[in-house]
């Protein structure tokens, strides 16, 4: 029996077949093509690997009608061999150029060691349950359609506002802020998450839920004016279980705490607050809580944001007082003294490295540093999107024609995708002498990884929106005369996807963003994103994929690559 | 008299974007969480408010603040018995006001009716359905007002002839 280390492709970043099974022996295999079968059809769809593969065998076992398939095991190093290998369900391909990429799941004697998505290969050991002379290794197929590689993976966790997010470090669970005072643990099983513990300390809503990629603790901050580090421990009760066991932070805020995050470095975090204030906290080893000081000055109004320099000292905050500010957190018992880089030379407590104001005024709803931290960019209320080049020094507006933005990551050193109350994120490119919007990563004639929700609160149906009149009789009760007389007497236009009318303005004749069909919109999320988060890194350091969260109840993992194909969607609607 | 339809793709726009709402605890009373726009106390939290007006008769108030949208609404009154049903038909809906979740007790000074939409409104229910809602509500408002008139008138005349009848 052979334990699977990992798994790689030639492309990185993509998981494309072929894929390369690395086992603990140092051996490894190479699976020159991919094998699908739509599981709702054929749930338990196996493709068996026996030793001493040959290729007529594995042939004849796709052409076998019984779908649960056998194909021998062993170097399979023939490339290419199966355009599409029909049988009742099983797909076999050899063509890797038809799928985008695979992402490809291990599992270990049953337990899954990898993330999916929506086109999984797991590898199952299944040594154990069969003959140990022939079985080793089954592909067990979960992809549940045929579809492009690069669609989101959408789970709809609750039919509550997601308030904030954030993965464990191997991204096999997520803490989520449900709108309430707890913060949940939603693990991954199977294709759906499921809550597993609930982190009850705060007595009002929690705003911001950071969880440290290395050391694995969770911090949280509420409405309540506090925040809680929570670490995971035995369970006093029963040793074998674990549980999260919080540790106070003492922040000296009389208001709601609304934003916190980890330093790269996880000895210090940032609480953004109302009152005024960014609260810096770094562990105090003699009273065993976590010790605050706070940064008050040149703060006029409530905090809304946070974001470190991976330097572990720069912190860039943005508050309701429509500025953008670099403040040095510099903690003499915690802090190596950094070297002078773009934002100055000296960074004693307090010193305000920048200070950028919104352009027209907006509220500053989300900051971050580039991956270098050469560079910070912020997005206000007024629709902008500011990119600051203290080197420079320059200062670069994208003003967009949509909603606010109101959450920000940088995927590399030259792009960052933002998201906000126009539902869907959008990918933005560009240097110190320019940039501009790529695209959204949400295809609205794409396919759908899961239906949308139809339970969702909706006051009419989208029967009774030609409006409140008794039904149109006769010749005047069809669809052409409705959308003429929804465009005429409710100003709204219900094609989707049609462009704004000439003198329609900014919305024009479509006025919440891609359209409506049915009352959704022809976004993933049917509601505000409140939080975008990077969720996976490519080989140079980029950023391959990022998860989004919404007031729909939503989480939404997108593939950045996928905006590799954007260039032509470019404000197409 | 100017078609109804740009009245409405400016107030559906507007109030789309003055819907981009966001959980804002008071930073002047601890603990709590106010619409900000009624309780006015931070005025950065504020934005312009604007006015969107067909004729003097008929304007829309959009007030957007951080976490809370008022919108107010002048309903047309060409004449007496339309002020009476418009005031009728308002009080109506105002004595009922929690059972219509967005609707404020009270209007505005020198409106007819006024809505408050909250974040947690705009969390609870879809955005372009509140938006959807509210301008289904001017469409019908006006037509029930004119459609309740032209029935009182009819039947002030049936009332009249059946009175008149018994002195011919």
């Amino acid at each position: 029996m052979k334990r699977i280390v990992s798994i790689s492709s030639e492309e990185d970043d993509s998981h494309a077949p072929p894929a390369t099974i690395h086992f603990a022996d140092n051996t490894s295999l190479t699976i020159p093509f991919v094998v699908y079968s739509p599981y709702t059809e054929v749930p338990e769809a196996t493709l068996e690997l026996l030793s001493d593969p040959s290729l007529s065998a594995i042939k004849e076992s796709l052409n076998n009608p019984n779908p649960m398939t056998s194909v021998p095991m062993g170097e399979i190093t023939a490339t290419g061999l199966f355009q599409k290998a029909n049988v009742d369900g099983v797909y076999a391909c050899g063509n890797a150029s038809l799928f985008m990429s695979t992402v490809v799941m291990a599992m270990n004697q049953g337990q899954m060691a990898g993330a999916g998505a929506d086109h999984e290969i797991a590898i199952e050991d299944y040594a154990a349950g069969i003959a140990a002379a022939t079985a080793t290794y089954r592909l067990l197929i979960l992809c549940n359609n045929f579809r492009k590689m690069s669609s989101p993976e959408a789970y709809t966790i609750a039919q509550v506002p997601l308030v904030a997010h954030s993965f464990s470090p191997d991204r096999s669970a997520i803490a989520l802020s449900t709108n309430t005072n707890e913060a949940q643990i939603y693990a991954r099983q199977g294709y759906d998450w499921q809550p597993v513990s609930t982190l009850a300390g705060h007595d009002k809503l929690v705003t911001s839920i950071d969880w440290a990629p290395t050391t694995d603790r969770i911090v949280t901050c509420g409405q309540d004016r506090n925040a809680y580090v929570w670490t995971k421990e035995a369970d006093p009760s029963s040793p074998s279980q674990l549980i999260w066991k919080p540790t106070l932070v003492v922040l000296k805020i009389n208001r709601a705490a609304t934003q916190v995050r980890w330093s790269p470095l996880e000895n210090k975090f940032a609480v953004a607050s109302g009152a005024r204030s960014i609260c810096v906290c770094s562990f105090d080893e003699e009273m065993n809580w976590w010790a605050s000081k706070q940064l008050k000055k040149p703060i006029r109004s409530t905090v809304l944001c946070v974001d470190w320099h991976p330097n572990n000292v720069l912190l860039a905050a943005g508050s309701a007082d429509a500025k953008a500010r670099v403040f040095s957190t510099f903690l003499k018992e915690v802090d190596k003294k950094p070297p002078a880089n773009v934002w100055g030379d000296k960074f004693p407590w307090n010193t305000v490295c920048g200070e950028y104001s919104s352009h027209a005024g907006g509220w500053v709803h989300s900051v971050g540093f580039s991956p270098s931290g050469d560079a910070m960019a912020f997005t206000s209320h007024d629709s902008t999107i500011t990119i600051v080049y203290p080197s420079g020094p320059a200062v670069i507006t994208i003003k967009g024609t949509t909603l606010p933005y109101v959450t920000l990551t940088w995927t590399a050193e030259d792009a960052l995708i933002a998201a906000g109350h126009d539902c869907q994120p959008v990918l933005f490119s560009g240097t110190a002498s320019g940039w501009k919007a790529i695209g959204s990563l949400d295809d609205a004639n794409g396919p759908r990884s899961s239906s949308l929700p139809s339970s969702v609160s909706s006051p009419r149906t989208a029967g009774a929106v030609g409006g409140g009149g008794g039904p149109p009789v006769g010749r005047l009760n069809n669809a052409a005369f409705n959308r003429f007389k929804d465009a005429d007497s409710r100003g709204q236009s219900s094609i989707p996807g049609t462009p704004s009318s000439p003198g329609g303005g900014l919305f024009g004749g479509s006025a919440t963003p891609g359209g409506v069909t049915g009352g959704e919109l022809m976004t993933l999320h049917q509601n505000t994103i409140t939080s975008i988060r990077p969720y996976e890194w490519g080989p140079n350091g980029n950023v391959t994929k990022v998860s989004t969260t919404g007031v729909d109840g939503k989480l939404v993992i997108w593939s950045v690559s996928a905006a590799a194909g954007l260039a032509p969607k470019i404000f197409v609607r | 008299m100017s078609s109804l339809r740009p009245y409405l793709v400016a107030v559906r726009s507007t109030l789309t974007a003055a819907m981009a709402l966001e959980n804002f605890a008071s930073q002047v009373v601890e603990r709590h969480n106010k619409p900000e726009v009624e309780a006015g106390t931070s005025i950065e939290a504020l934005l312009n408010p604007l006015v969107i007006s067909r004729n003097e008769k008929e304007q829309v108030l959009i007030e957007p603040s951080i976490n809370s949208v008022r919108m107010s609404i002048r309903i047309k009154q060409q004449d007496d018995i339309e002020r009476i049903l418009c005031h009728k038909f308002t009080r109506f809906m105002m004595m009922r006001a929690e059972n219509f979740v967005i609707l404020r007790r009270k209007p505005v000074t020198g409106y007819d009716i006024s809505f408050l939409i909250t974040n947690f409104h705009a969390e609870t229910m879809l955005k372009h359905k509140l938006v959807d809602f509210i301008i289904q509500f001017m469409e019908e408002v006006d037509k029930e007002i004119s459609e309740t008139r032209l029935s009182l008138n009819a039947r002030a005349r049936i009332v009249a002839e059946s009175y008149l009848a018994t002195f011919g």
